[in-house]
């Protein structure tokens, strides 16, 4: 007996529903959501597709820990990956080279985000030539860095091409876009 | 009555001209990310402007245009082992890069009326890179085929030696 009241009970309140809703009106509502998912940014996974996590979370312990102060530390965020001698070390600046080096007109690009701001920034190792190697403040970082067959992004190679002579001397680090 | 006719010509002449224009339209978006990736994966040598002299690299501002004149020379452009293997997975992002690259960066020198690159076409033809070829040998052949047919085309376009 109890079962059929239960049964009458939830007999009464489907027909309750189906007498006070439409099914075109369901029907209306469910086809608005799906054509308005896409409007909304999914952004979990619009962000997993792009294959680009730029967040300062996403980096390396460099990115957390970096600072913007000091240009003649390894850890200055411009840093990210470099690998070398700091010009600033070696009587140059973080994007200038020291009296008697050639910058060189190729180099690599790295991508190291600024903590100040949170934003991800292209920074090319320009390395300075022609004077030999200044070996003060050398640092080697490798945010991003691949193996040598993906060459435009090691930073084991010295990158005095374009230049009169190959010796290596130190490294500089130049802000060239912003990483989209 | 002149009047009209002059509406009409102007009316005649728009799509003409706008289709004979070498052009890649995209969102400012794609157009960035296309510029970024560029300077991230290309720039480095061929410099953050598409110009590497005075270094051995192959010259783009104003010049890789030229290549969209044969078909061969279209492919060769997604089929370099350097971009189809490029680590930009989706087809799209690629043709975007490979589109800043033939018509910002190289200017004037697009064939008039030469089309885009599309996702679609990019992801058949990195499927295809040259491997077995030699790339310098490669890219003189088609320099030669492209000055034939493309007389404008300058003589600096074959260059690059290596």
């Amino acid at each position: 007996m109890p079962d059929h009241s239960s049964d009458a009970r939830f007999e009464r309140l489907l027909r309750r529903l189906a007498g006070h809703s439409s099914r075109r009106g369901i029907l209306a509502r469910l086809g608005a959501t799906i054509v308005a998912a896409p409007v909304f940014p999914l952004l979990p996974v619009s962000h997993a597709q792009s294959g680009k996590d730029r967040s300062v979370r996403g980096k390396t312990g460099f990115a957390r820990t970096a600072q913007t102060k000091d240009d003649t530390q390894c850890d200055y965020w411009r840093y990210c990956a470099i690998d070398g001698s700091l010009c600033t070390c070696c009587g140059g600046g973080v994007h200038t080279c020291p009296p008697g080096t050639e910058p060189s007109p190729t180099s690599w690009v790295g991508t190291c985000i600024n903590p100040d701001d949170g934003r991800a920034y292209l920074i090319a190792y320009r390395d300075c030539c022609g004077s030999s190697a200044c070996n003060r403040c050398n640092c080697d970082n490798t945010d991003r860095a691949t193996e040598i067959y993906r060459p435009s992004t090691n930073n084991d190679i010295i990158w005095c091409f374009g230049v009169s002579s190959m010796e290596y001397h130190c490294s500089t680090a130049v802000v060239v876009g912003t990483a989209e | 009555m002149r009047q009209g006719a002059a509406w009409f010509a102007l009316a005649a002449a728009v799509p003409l001209s706008a289709a004979a224009l070498p052009s890649w339209e995209a969102p400012p978006a794609v157009q960035a990310a296309a510029r970024s990736d560029y300077i991230e994966h290309c720039g480095g040598c061929h410099g953050v402007a598409g110009s590497s002299a005075p270094a051995r690299v192959p010259e783009l501002r104003g010049r890789v245009g030229w290549f969209l004149c044969t078909t061969e020379g279209r492919d060769y452009l997604i089929r370099l082992p350097n971009v189809a293997h490029a680590p930009i997975d989706d087809p799209e992002a690629l043709a975007a890069l490979v589109n800043y690259v033939v018509f910002r960066l190289g200017g004037e020198s697009a064939p008039a009326g030469a089309r885009a690159f599309d996702g679609a076409e990019v992801a058949v033809l990195r499927r295809s890179p040259i491997v077995r070829a030699s790339l310098l040998r490669e890219r003189a052949r088609l320099v030669a085929d492209i000055r034939r047919r493309c007389p404008a085309a300058p003589a600096s376009l074959a260059d690059y030696s290596g």
